[in-house]
């Protein structure tokens, strides 16, 4: 018998741009779209359901009690904080991830924000559009920079950072990377600093680290102070990398040139958040990992963990 | 030796110095001249220094202390070279100061045009990120494995495919005389392989208008079209109409027909298009390094041995 596969929250992964054929050949397939957290809905929506595919819609030991059917949990994300890996353990429910299918994607986001940091081509669009376009003299009033000879520094040192590192490369850039495992040397290019070494040097920093107890809010206050004046920040990864409210003191006070930010402490953002209302800042949606082609990768590896699953090999096991 | 710049804002608001060009005469400095006062600025003027200015016939006639005329930028159709040349006046240009600048740009055109970070900025700060932790209007694209056709390999052009081969973009293209080291196509070709198609080549006679209705109607539904080079490259009716159709699936321009852009535009109502205000060449240090050009050929021009001239 086919098994009863659920996705819970299936909406930003494929909007309908993609087809879910790679997890409906595995099984009998149900899918949800928005993202909820009620517990009883939750349960609802699992039923019956052998396999439970989530993106962000938490699976708590409540849940597991209620759905008893449960053997298997995806998480169709790299991130697995929503599932309760210890309550799985205990039921002997298997749960897997899908460890990295984005590097392109946010990569080439990260790039994306930092040269809209240095040529501000959408903010000027926007004022051409504006009909801001009149007098003899171009739009000198936000001025940009070539990035060849600026130094980037790249803080986390994944597939993610290393890739950016690449591009920035080729622009023309020095690269210097930060790593917790790696403090010296060098590779194709990238010279491996201190963490102190690396705040104090770069023009512009590049945030690609987890979010763990070393690196909440690593960009602070203190750490803003050993910047240099006038540096840029940029955040692909996850917003409480950042301490929010000291950043945007270090914008209006200008000691930092400016900041884009793909990503918030608090998603979707509070209205008071003064990084919204900041001239400094540019803040995009949380979407550096919605590249079609991730998105599509997200899905395929999805359906090959579920396929292993069922052969009882270990693909991507958390649990 | 007295030195007068006539539009010396086109280049520096002020965030640049004059001294390296100042020191070396009489220096005097406007910001902006009106055509009915370039004749009375110049004055008694050995060397006149412009940007955007006209230095036509009539203002030689009228001003014949002119020795020397320095063009603060590449392109110099702003001065009559012939009839300076009749006249005995030399004429010099800042042949390449922009490559860096030009091909960093092109990337960020194409760039926004993957990701909309102006767009979505607009409307996150609008209020519009609330009730899902993310949202998207256009989807990302990514650029590793597409295929970028470059028309045009001179410097900035050759710099550009650099740049999206670092991106993992495939590079094909087509110029003059073939260029050594990359796929070099015929431009049919080009039209018919490229999913991204960027502007390099001057505009000529046999480049004008060179993004048509016929062209377009060779390309890849949804190619994408940048152009930092020339407004004239692109017939913007024909590249409206095709933008509107979804025929081209996006378009960034730094440079228009008319510039400053006129009210009536037909790219300013087009979808899918992004306008930039001639800035491409414009960075700090791409303005700095004309300043820097520029004092090297007074200098040069000084001493009797003149450089970077052009006729």
């Amino acid at each position: 018998m086919a098994h009863r596969i659920v996705i819970l929250d299936g909406k930003e992964t494929n909007p309908g741009d993609l087809l879910w054929l790679p997890i409906e050949k595995e099984g009998e397939l149900k899918v949800f779209d928005d993202l909820i957290d009620d517990e009883e809905k939750i349960a609802e929506r699992i039923g019956e359901s052998e396999i439970v595919i989530t993106v962000d819609v938490p699976i708590t030991a409540a849940v597991m009690d209620r759905c008893r059917n449960i053997k298997y949990i995806g998480a169709m994300a790299t991130g697995y904080n929503h599932i309760s890996l210890a309550e799985a353990e205990r039921r002997g429910i298997a749960v897997t991830n899908v460890p990295s299918y984005s590097t392109s994607s946010v990569s080439q986001r990260a790039i994306a924000l930092l040269m809209e940091l240095s040529d501000r081509v959408g903010t000027l669009s926007g004022k051409v559009k504006n009909g801001e376009w009149t007098g003899p003299f171009p739009h000198w009033e936000i001025p940009s920079f070539t990035l060849e000879g600026k130094t980037l520094g790249i803080l986390g040192y994944g597939k993610i950072g290393r890739r950016t590192g690449e591009i920035a490369l080729a622009l023309g850039m020095k690269v210097i990377a930060y790593s917790r495992t790696r403090q010296e040397g060098q590779e194709e290019g990238i010279e491996f600093v201190s963490l102190s070494s690396l705040l104090s040097n770069s023009d512009c920093i590049s945030l690609h680290a987890p979010l763990n107890e070393d690196s909440f809010h690593i960009i602070r206050k203190e750490t803003i102070e050993m910047m240099k004046d006038g540096a840029y920040i940029i955040n692909t990864s996850r917003g409480a990398l950042i301490d929010e409210k000291d950043l945007n003191e270090a914008l209006e006070s200008r000691k930092l040139g400016g900041a884009a930010l793909d990503v918030l402490e608090t998603e979707p953002p509070e209205k008071d958040n003064p990084l919204l209302s900041s001239p400094y800042t540019i803040v995009t949606p949380h979407t550096a990992w919605t590249g079609k082609e991730a998105r599509r990768v997200l899905i395929e590896e999805t359906g090959k963990n579920i396929k292993a699953w069922k052969k009882g090999e270990c693909r991507n096991r958390l649990v | 030796m007295k030195i007068t710049v006539l539009d010396g804002k086109a280049l520096n608001p002020g965030d640049l110095k004059w001294d390296e060009i100042s020191r070396e005469g009489d220096f005097t400095l406007f910001d902006y001249t009106a055509k009915d006062e370039v004749i009375d600025r110049i004055g008694e003027s050995e060397i006149v220094i412009t940007n955007k200015t006209v230095i036509d016939k009539e203002v030689m006639d009228a001003c014949p202390s002119i020795r020397y005329i320095c063009v603060l930028a590449t392109g110099y159709n702003t001065v009559d070279t012939a009839y300076a040349e009749k006249k005995g006046i030399l004429v010099s240009n800042v042949p390449s100061y922009a490559k860096d600048s030009v091909s960093q740009y092109t990337m960020a055109l194409l760039l926004e045009l993957c990701h909309h970070i102006g767009h979505h900025d607009r409307e996150v700060k609008k209020g519009r990120w609330k009730d899902t932790w993310c949202f998207w209007d256009y989807p990302l694209l990514e650029l590793k494995g597409k295929t970028m056709g470059i028309i045009g390999m001179g410097a900035i052009g050759e710099r550009t495919a650099e740049l999206a081969s670092a991106f993992g973009m495939e590079v094909i293209c087509y110029s003059r005389t073939v260029k050594e080291g990359w796929r070099n196509v015929s431009l049919p070709s080009l039209f018919a392989l490229s999913d991204v198609i960027s502007l390099h080549c001057p505009l000529t006679q046999e480049t004008k208008g060179i993004i048509r209705k016929e062209n377009i109607e060779k390309m890849k539904d949804g190619v994408f079209i940048i152009n930092t080079g020339r407004g004239g490259l692109v017939v913007e009716e024909d590249l409206k109409e095709a933008l509107e159709s979804g025929k081209v699936g996006g378009a960034a321009v730094d440079v228009v027909s008319t510039e400053p852009i006129k009210e009536d535009n037909p790219l300013l109502s087009a979808p899918n298009c992004i306008i930039t205000p001639h800035m491409a060449w414009g960075s700090r240090e791409a303005r700095e390094r004309i300043i820097s050009i520029t004092a090297e050929n007074i200098r040069a021009y000084m001493g009797g041995a003149p450089i970077n001239l052009v006729k």
